[in-house]
């Protein structure tokens, strides 16, 4: 790997200063939502400039050479993503934009499209241009309704102004795009059920293969992109890859929009450079903790990531960095969780998410997370039993690689890794019928001493 | 010689004076071990409900095929037992019985228990076919029947033999799954024919 | 049939190698060698789905375990089955599954032959961990008339839904909600009124989806299950009659790919009258002092037999007749028709049927000349006057199928049809045009010169003046006449003319309409002229009323033909029968079924027949004044109300035989159940009357008739019920290579050719008349 070495050193020079903001640079522009302002800041330039400088598959390669990657969870890289659609096929291809952001602790693409919703549907644009799409959907989470109604009024302004519609800027590039309202269902966030909603049927995963590239929206072709990576391409297209791909780390290139959550002084949406450290981020950015508490876990990646413990304060966050330490950068939803919180209230918290959004398509998934909340509530209540502890481990396990699509896996890791590292703390609830902390702790002695009698 | 005979006759001078072993029946009844088993009682529950669900799981244990159920739905106004089934018809063949008591192990529900009536005498074969009215506890007299002479709890590391793997019931590989019966082995020809007919179908189908 | 060769791949489970076809999933190629690995969700007949997570194996090289139901097989693949994490995997979901599901096995009627007990018993662990509060619904609610859904026991496999949605293609059962409150249910707006909805309780792995009619009264243990033929229509599906004691409780499917596909209709499944009904006949009946009043079978035969006997002894055998069946086994039509030729001296036998042309005679197999199974490879089908969905349910079935191959459905019929929603075109005519609209297809097809293929070739010259016989029958006269959309009759002919291989199917009954006189004619031509015929996925052919439409044809319950299609004149037919019968058979044709109504006869023999229904009050006055009137039926029908002697019968699953359904395919059917007691199996009857008469008959099973008929009829030819086998063959048979046991196989034909139709032509067809005037079916 002589290579790497010599990349470090040329990325010495940062193009744009020490802390870029590529996505979110004119969010606090008053008015950045309509599309006068917008243009007035630089909008719908880097599609000019795509549409001229680049020819489709050009821009697959400037996007692979930004190192850029998905922000929806898996963290995929997307020009080649881009690049495993079939060359030739009878049926039309679509791009598919995943807003339904149902990630519990995740709010970046709520944000970009409220505040900004043309910078995603230039983003869009510039994809759809890239992959040689000429239908695309952008499907926003029902619940996410100024979102939604944001993006609309967005696609319909550019189509107004000529960026979408026939012949685009005059590239001879057409493009039509179609905004959807889902209904209210995480497991839509799945690439594969979301392709299911949008065609009007139950919100259930499908079966892989084929992968959405080959056969996905109504049997076409279909690349599905999470809102924040397309609306990262417009500042590549504007900048070129190389000023991108000069921040983050060797394989985690650019930069990141962290949802910062829990117990901290400043939540919020902050933008910065993959490879982070956590520490920086709740101490520089989040303003440190509330009432100056000690961080007692970490979920570094939304509910679905397996939580970290307060020793992995000085983990650099990037996708290698966190699945090096258990967990997984997802989409970078960080939950901080401070020494006065009950985990097993916490995880109770999660599992009954995971239950009331499990589909049901499949067995492990629909009666796992249905005995895990039961079994996780008994434990909570003080009434379960020490065996508890180790056939939650073994439901998961059950579970886990096991089930139709990743929900099932994700259902398993507040669990998994809440007992891993706060064994005590369960146990503590069967013996002491209490929490170990927060205000549960107080309620012992009158439960102890029923359980006596 | 002689003193084998004086032997022989020396154990039936010890036995005169013994009590007799048997008793002058009808006048004088045996007292009957809990767990002798007699003829079948079904049993209801405190609230006169009937336990007996109709699920026929007793005429299927039954070697002797002694039992003939016919079960039927219980509705608001007619409720006879507990939940959604129960038995219409109710006949124990005891000229069939060989009282084993499988049934009573069949039971799901305590239903049917075998108890210490053996009077079973008729002139009328009819008269032993014995039907659900016969059968039944009257109302408001619930009892467990010899159910508490057996039910002593068994012990916890015992296990429940599996059947084998092969098709539990019917010979049939999992039979709703087993869609594609077409490709089993053909069916005897004449299920109900008589030999002779066998015989013929062989000598035509030769002919 | 010459089919392209399948791509095998080879693969080894549990150490064994097995090579499949290409394409196959991990599950079939277990199941090929024998290896069960459990299913719930998964179902051969549909695309796989992957839900329940039960099928877990282990594949080398795979970082997880995986479902065999959806992983396709690849050269080298190494699976195991049995591996402890298998296990571990298989036995966690069937400890999830029965988290939820109540544990009423005692009361469940699909307890004994649940493949949750089925499985638990043998995957499943021992105990479960799960000591919280199951999920509760109401029980049972209907969804509808005939079918009960317990929320509680389902397990979301999703089979019925599935079957709804892509095999049915019908609205029906959908899921609802989401996660643990999934449950299966309808849409108020879409009732679940299909005809094949009972295949759903068949398919449900557990007891969520009973039959109202089966609720409580049998477990699985103590049914025979007879391995039979359904007898409700001419599809003949193959099924298991289940029999408790001494009634028939349902048919469950024994699966022939080739005839039913695996699933069944709700009238095969559920009607279970013609075996339970309480109005069923017990004795036979003697009409004495102008009532019918019982009678032991040894009167009732002796009178039967004198007074047939007498009769025509004094009048000659013309003076009798005979009516025969529809839904008797073919060894029953052929003692019937032997009886009346042999016995009684006369051709005067005949069965209601539709109106097909005759030319010489009537012995014209007018059969459809594909197979149910081609229809899977038609471009095209064209359904005139036919409603299978309600006559021939299954087959309607298997058109959806086709459709879902990309087949395009034309659905020309007088009212609305269920299959309209996906056809490709419908036509809709006033009742009755039938014939014309099928005139108008021809006359299209001939004055577009859309003819093409060898047969239309060397008839150029004859084509013209077929033309010209259509002169009247112009699209546009005939949609004035018949009330359709001329255009619509333009774009179908050019479609059939165009097509890959087109089905034109009519209905038997359609042909009785008007106009429908020529329709079979007609369709046969237009058929042969675009080249649509003689191969799989093209052809031509009616769709047939009854179980044994086609047997009682083919046995020669007609007045002009011998058994096999043979002419009553031809010699050599006469001589080989006269061989085997004893007797030369009446050379002149006999009275057909409307002249023997119409007064023809004195006497009337009539067996499984209701010729009353058909009658003006003075023509049953006619029938009721006959001479003598001897009825054999099931039930005392409006005909037997009027006989001098009645004859109590038994339906098809109290007896054994054969059955020909209306793709010509001839199938044993089997004794499932004793005959009602007092009643008689109508070959027993027959062969009883014939030895009052004095014909001294020795059969003693059917099996001796089928043997008898595998001599005499040249279309069965070495026929026998080990060579039918479990799902039946073809005609014409021949006898084929003869097994290590001695037992000889059949060979059949699944498709009739022009050729193999035209053999022995019959002289002097009028070149106007391209239609096929007579066909003896000799086969090489």
């Amino acid at each position: 790997m002589a290579d790497s070495t010599e990349t470090q050193t040329e990325r010495a020079p940062l193009p744009l200063g020490p802390n870029p903001r590529f996505i979110t640079e004119n969010f606090e522009v008053p008015g950045i939502d309509q599309i006068e302002v917008y243009r007035a800041h630089g909008g719908y330039e880097a599609l000019a400039k795509a549409l001229k400088s680049f020819q489709p598959d050009e821009l697959v390669e400037e996007v692979k050479k930004s190192g850029l990657r998905g922000r929806g969870g898996a963290g995929f890289a997307t020009g080649l993503k881009w690049s495993f659609l079939p060359k030739e096929s009878p049926k039309p291809r679509y791009l598919c934009v995943n807003g339904d952001e149902s990630e519990p602790g995740t709010f970046k693409d709520r944000m970009i499209m409220e505040v900004s919703p043309h910078l995603l549907v230039e983003g869009v644009i510039i994809a759809s241009y890239a992959t040689k799409v000429h239908h695309a959907f952008i499907y926003v989470r029902g619940e996410l309704l100024k979102a939604g109604l944001q993006v609309e009024r967005a696609v319909r302004e550019a189509v107004e102004a000529g960026f979408i519609g026939k012949d685009i800027l005059g590239s001879g590039f057409d493009l039509a795009i179609t905004v959807h309202h889902g209904a209210g269902a995480y497991i839509c966030g799945e690439e594969s059920a979301l392709l299911e909603s949008l065609e009007g049927k139950r919100g259930y995963p499908r079966l892989k293969p084929p992968f959405p590239a080959v056969v996905g929206l109504y049997s076409g072709p279909t690349v599905i992109n999470n809102v924040e990576t397309l609306a990262a391409l417009p500042a590549i297209a504007r900048y070129g890859a190389d000023a991108y791909a000069a921040y983050g780390t060797e394989k985690s290139k650019g930069t990141r929009v962290y949802c910062l959550s829990g117990h901290v002084n400043r939540p919020g949406n902050y933008e910065a450079p993959l490879g982070l450290s956590l520490r920086t981020l709740i101490e520089d950015l989040g303003g440190g903790m509330r009432d100056g508490r000690a961080v007692k876990a970490i979920i570094p990646g939304g509910s679905s990531s397996p939580m970290l413990g307060a020793d992995k304060l000085d983990l650099p966050l990037d996708y290698e960095a966190v699945a090096a330490a258990g967990s997984m950068l997802g989409s970078a939803g960080v939950i901080v969780v401070d020494d006065q919180t009950c985990i097993v209230g916490a995880t109770l918290r999660m599992s009954e998410f995971y239950r009331d959004e499990s589909c049901g398509k499949c067995t492990p998934c629909r009666e796992g997370t249905f005995w895990l909340v039961q079994l996780v509530e008994r434990l909570e209540a003080g009434e379960g039993r020490e065996s508890d502890i180790d056939l939650l481990l073994d439901i998961c396990d059950n579970m886990f690689g096991k089930c139709f699509c990743p929900l099932g896996d994700a259902a398993t890791s507040c669990i998994v890794s809440s007992i891993k590292l706060f064994r005590d703390e369960y146990i503590h609830h069967v013996r002491e019928h209490a929490c170990l902390v927060g205000p549960g702790a107080t309620r012992a002695h009158a439960t102890a001493e029923a359980h006596a009698r | 010689m002689a003193m084998e005979m004086i032997k022989g006759l020396a154990t039936t001078l010890r036995e005169l004076g013994q009590k007799p072993t048997t008793v002058s029946y009808p006048e004088e009844k045996r007292q009957l071990p809990p767990r002798f088993r007699g003829r079948h009682v079904l049993h209801r529950y405190e609230n006169d409900l009937e336990r007996c669900v109709g699920c026929f799981l007793c005429a299927g244990a039954c070697p002797a095929d002694a039992i003939y159920i016919e079960a039927a739905e219980n509705t608001e106004e007619n409720r006879v037992s507990p939940g959604e089934r129960y038995a219409r018809v109710f006949d124990v063949n005891l000229l069939r019985c060989i009282f084993c008591g499988y049934c009573e192990q069949a039971c799901p529900t305590g239903a049917i228990t075998l108890e210490n009536i053996y009077e079973l005498a008729s002139t009328h074969p009819d008269d032993l076919v014995y039907h659900k009215e016969q059968l039944l506890e009257a109302p408001g007299s619930a009892t467990r029947g010899s159910l508490d002479a057996w039910s002593a709890p068994a012990p916890e590391e015992t296990t429940t033999p599996l059947p084998g793997r092969q098709g539990f019931f019917d010979g049939q590989p999992a039979t709703a799954a087993s869609v594609g019966q077409g490709d089993l082995p053909a069916e005897q020809e004449i299920a109900l024919g008589d030999e002779q007919m066998v015989r013929d179908v062989a000598a035509a189908e030769e002919a | 049939m010459a089919e392209q060769v399948e791509e095998l791949v080879n693969l080894t489970i549990d150490g064994r190698p097995v090579s499949v076809p290409k394409g196959s999933v991990v599950w079939a190629a277990a199941r090929k060698l024998g290896i069960e690995i459990p299913i719930y969700c998964y179902h051969p007949k549909m695309d796989p789905l992957g839900a329940c997570r039960m099928c877990f194996v282990q594949v080398e090289k795979m970082p997880k375990l995986a479902t065999a139901c959806t992983t396709q097989v690849a050269e080298g693949m190494v699976v195991i089955t049995d591996s402890p994490q298998v296990k571990k995997a298989r036995q966690g979901t069937l400890e999830f599954l029965l988290i939820n599901h109540p544990l009423d096995c005692p009361i469940c009627d699909k307890g004994g032959e649940c493949d949750l007990q089925d499985f638990t018993l043998r995957y499943g662990p021992g105990a479960s961990r799960f000591d919280l509060s199951k999920r509760h619904f109401q029980k049972p609610i209907p969804v509808n008339e005939q079918i009960l859904l317990d929320r509680e026991r389902c397990i979301a496999c999703q089979r019925c839904v599935r079957f709804c949605q892509d095999v049915a293609m019908e609205d029906g059962l959908v899921m609802q909600e989401r996660g643990f409150r999934t449950e299966v249910g309808v849409e108020p707006s879409a009732p679940f009124d299909s005809i094949f909805s009972g295949n759903v309780v068949e398919m449900c792995p557990v007891g969520a989806l009973t039959a109202k009619s089966y609720r409580f009264v049998a477990r699985p243990w103590e049914l025979k299950r007879g391995a039979t033929v359904c007898g409700q229509c001419a599809v003949g599906c193959n099924v298991l009659a289940d029999v408790r004691v001494d009634k028939l409780l349902r048919q469950y499917s024994r699966t022939n790919d080739d005839i039913d596909d695996g699933f069944l209709c709700d009238r095969g499944r559920w009607n279970t009258d013609l075996a339970n009904s309480p109005e069923r006949l017990r004795q036979p009946l003697i009409r004495r002092d102008g009532k019918l009043q019982s009678a032991t079978w040894d009167e009732a035969i002796a009178l039967v037999a004198r007074s047939l006997g007498e009769i025509a002894q004094r009048d000659g055998g013309e003076a009798v007749g005979g009516i025969g069946s529809t839904h008797t086994t073919n060894e029953e039509a052929y003692l019937f028709q032997k009886l009346l030729r042999v016995g009684l001296g006369t051709n005067n036998v005949d069965h209601f049927h539709g109106r097909f042309p005759q030319g010489d005679n009537d012995a014209q197999p007018w059969v459809w000349s594909d197979s149910i199974a081609g229809l899977e490879r038609a471009s095209h089908i064209v359904l005139l006057g036919a409603d299978p969905y309600l006559r021939q349910p299954i087959i309607d079935l298997r058109i959806r199928k086709a459709i879902r191959r990309g087949a395009r459905v034309w659905v020309v019929s007088p009212a609305a049809n269920r299959l309209d929603r996906l056809a490709a075109g419908a036509i809709r005519y006033q009742a009755g045009q039938v014939g014309a609209v099928a005139r108008a297809l021809l006359q299209v097809t001939l004055s577009e010169r859309l003819t093409r293929g060898a047969f239309a070739e060397q008839r150029q010259a004859s084509l013209a003046e077929r033309l010209a016989g259509l002169a009247d029958a112009t699209p546009e006269a005939v949609s004035a006449a018949a009330g359709c959309d001329a255009e619509a009759l333009r774009t179908l002919a050019r479609e059939i003319a165009g097509a890959k291989g087109a089905v034109i199917l009519y209905d038997e009954m359609a042909t009785r309409e008007a106009t429908g006189e020529t329709l079979a004619a007609d369709a046969l031509d237009l058929a042969l002229l675009t080249d649509n015929f003689g191969r799989a996925g093209a052809g031509v052919g009616p769709l047939l009323e009854d179980n044994n439409s086609l047997g009682a044809r083919d046995m020669g319950l007609l007045p002009g033909s011998l058994p096999g299609y043979r002419a009553v004149d031809d010699e050599q037919a006469r001589a080989e029968l006269s061989a085997a019968w004893g007797v030369r058979t009446p050379e002149a044709a006999g009275l057909d079924y409307d002249a023997m109504l119409a007064g023809g006869v004195k006497a009337l023999y009539v067996l499984g027949a209701n010729p009353a229904t058909h009658l003006s009050e003075e023509g049953r006055a006619a029938l009721a004044g006959l001479e003598f009137l001897v009825v054999q039926d099931l039930f005392l029908t409006e005909t037997a109300k009027l006989a001098a002697v009645v004859l109590p019968a038994v339906s098809y699953t109290e007896k054994d035989g054969t059955f020909t359904n209306t793709e010509r395919c001839v199938q044993v059917v089997r004794k499932a159940m004793l005959e009602l007691p007092g009643a008689r199996a109508d070959w027993q009857i027959l062969r009883d009357v014939a030895n009052a008469l004095g014909l001294g008959w020795t059969y003693s099973n059917s099996a001796q008739i089928l043997a008898e008929i595998g001599r005499t009829t040249p279309i069965y030819a070495g026929v026998s019920r080990h060579g039918l086998g479990q799902t039946g063959a073809r005609w014409p048979l021949a006898p084929g290579a003869t097994e290590a046991d001695g037992q000889r196989t059949l060979s059949g034909s699944p498709f009739l050719t022009w050729e193999m139709l035209a053999q022995g032509v019959a002289k002097g067809r009028g070149s106007d008349q391209l239609a096929l005037s007579a066909g003896r079916g000799e086969q090489a």
